[in-house]
C-alpha cells in the first residue's frame, strides 16, 4: 500500500493517462484509485479529461465515510470504497469501458475464462456480470462488489468493467488480461456457431 | 473566424491521426469529409472524395447554409452543431437495423438509439435527438459542438456498432430501458458534460 499522498496522487494521475494510452477508456470515462490507509484512497476526479490533469487534481476521499477534500471525486468512488471496504487487501481499483469486455457485457454474459493463465491472474474460471444498474446507485454499488465475490474483476452490464489488484500495476494487468480473455470467449462461442 | 476555421480544417487529418491512438480497438473509422459552422448563415467544408490529408486551402469550400444537401440540412435544423463528419467505419457500415441502448456511454454520448437513414433526406430524422446516425449508402454522419466532441461520436458509433454485431455470438445483446438511457443522456448532456470545466 503507498501511504505517501503526493506519491499516491502522482501514481492516479500518471494511471489516468495510461488508461487512456491503453484505449482501455476514452475521454472523461473510467476512474482509477489507490488505497493510502486503512481509512483513505485516492481517486480521479469526476468529469475531467485525463489529460488535462495534474497531481494535485487528484482527491483524497475517506472510505467510511465519503468526504473528501478539493474538488469532486470521480462519481463512481462509492463502488471504490465498497470493494475496499469487503476486500481489504486490495490496493487499488480502476474502472474502464474497455472494447472486448463492453462486448461481452453488452450481451449481459459471464465471462468464461478459456486460458489457465488469464484464471490465474483474474482469480477464477468465471468472471461474472453484475446486473444492470444506473451508474452511481447503491445497487451498482453492491451488484458489482458481490460478482466480483473471490475474483480480481467483474463486468458491469451494458456498463463497462471494474479490476482490483494489491497494487496499481497489478490492476492493470488484470484489466489487460480481462480484454484478452473476453476476446478469447468471444473467438471460442464464435467457433462453436460455425462448428 | 472564417481563416481559424480553414486553419482547423487544414490540420484536421493531423488531429485525428494524433488521438486515434487511444481507440486502436475499437475498430477502423475513417473521416471523409469535415464541415464547420462559420455562423447563422455558412459554413466551410473539405472536398467531398478528396483524402482529409491531401487537402489544401485551395480545397476548401465556402457554402451557404440551406437545406439542398445534407450538410446544409443537418446545420440548418441543429443549431448547437458545429460540426459535422462524414466518415467511413468499419463495424458501423454493416449494420443494418437501429442499435438499440446497449452501453451507457452510447446512450450518453450519442442518444438513446442509433438510426439508419433510409435516404439524404431521411438523415434529419435519424439524427433527431441523436449525435450520429449510419446513412444509407453503409457512410455515417457524426455531429459535435467542436472537432473533439464529434469525433468521439464517431469513435463511440464505432465501439457501440462492433459490440452490437461481435454480441450476436453471444447470444444478441440485452438492451437498456429506453427511459433510463434517456435519463442518462439529459444527466450527461445537462450535467456530467459540463464538469471538464467546472470541476476545478
Amino acid at each position: 500500500m503507498i501511504t505517501n499522498i503526493q506519491q499516491a496522487k502522482e501514481m492516479v494521475c500518471a494511471a489516468g493517462l495510461q488508461l487512456l494510452k491503453e484505449g482501455l477508456v476514452a475521454r472523461t470515462w473510467g476512474n482509477v484509485s489507490v488505497k493510502v490507509s486503512d481509512t483513505q484512497m485516492v481517486i480521479t476526479p469526476s468529469g475531467r479529461k485525463y489529460d488535462d490533469l495534474k497531481p494535485e487534481d487528484m482527491v483524497l476521499v475517506d472510505i467510511y465515510t465519503l468526504k473528501y477534500e478539493g474538488i469532486k471525486p470521480s462519481s463512481e468512488l462509492k463502488l471504490h470504497c465498497q470493494v475496499y471496504k469487503t476486500r481489504p487487501h486490495v490496493g487499488s481499483v480502476i474502472h474502464t469501458h474497455q472494447m472486448f469486455a463492453s462486448i461481452v457485457a453488452a450481451a449481459q454474459r459471464d465471462v468464461e475464462v478459456i486460458l489457465p493463465e488469464h484464471q490465474e491472474i483474474l482469480g477464477g474460471k468465471i468472471i461474472e456480470a453484475a446486473p444492470y444498474a444506473l451508474p452511481n446507485t447503491k445497487k451498482i454499488t453492491v451488484d458489482t462488489a458481490k460478482a466480483i465475490g473471490t475474483t480480481n474483476a467483474a463486468l458491469m452490464s451494458n456498463h463497462g468493467v471494474v479490476c482490483i489488484g494489491k497494487n496499481l500495476e497489478d490492476a492493470f494487468l488484470v484489466a489487460r488480461t480481462l480484454e484478452a480473455a473476453c476476446e478469447q470467449f468471444i473467438l471460442s462461442e464464435k467457433r462453436k456457431q460455425s462448428a | 473566424m472564417s481563416q481559424a476555421i480553414r486553419q482547423e480544417l487544414l490540420q484536421s487529418a493531423a488531429y485525428f491521426e494524433a488521438v486515434s491512438s487511444g481507440y486502436k480497438s475499437w475498430g477502423k473509422v475513417e473521416v471523409i469529409q469535415v464541415a464547420i459552422r462559420v455562423d447563422k448563415e455558412s459554413y466551410i467544408c473539405t472536398a467531398p472524395g478528396k483524402a482529409l490529408a491531401d487537402i489544401h486551402s485551395e480545397d476548401l469550400q465556402l457554402k451557404s447554409i440551406s437545406k439542398s444537401d445534407l450538410i446544409g440540412s443537418i446545420f440548418a435544423n441543429k443549431k448547437k452543431i458545429n460540426v459535422i463528419l462524414i466518415t467511413q467505419q468499419e463495424y458501423a457500415s454493416q449494420v443494418k437495423e437501429t442499435i438499440p441502448p446497449i452501453l451507457d456511454d452510447q446512450a450518453q454520448l450519442l442518444g438513446v438509439t442509433v438510426r439508419i437513414a433510409q435516404n439524404e433526406k431521411d438523415a434529419i430524422r435519424a439524427l433527431s435527438g441523436r449525435f450520429a446516425a449510419i446513412l444509407h449508402d453503409g457512410k455515417s454522419v457524426c455531429v459535435g459542438s467542436n472537432l473533439e466532441e464529434s469525433y468521439v461520436a464517431a469513435q463511440l458509433l464505432e465501439k457501440t456498432s462492433k459490440a452490437f454485431i461481435e454480441a450476436k455470438f453471444l447470444g444478441g445483446v440485452k438492451p437498456i430501458n429506453k427511459i433510463e438511457a434517456w435519463l442518462m443522456q439529459q444527466f450527461f448532456l445537462l450535467k456530467y458534460s459540463k464538469e471538464a470545466s467546472k470541476n476545478r
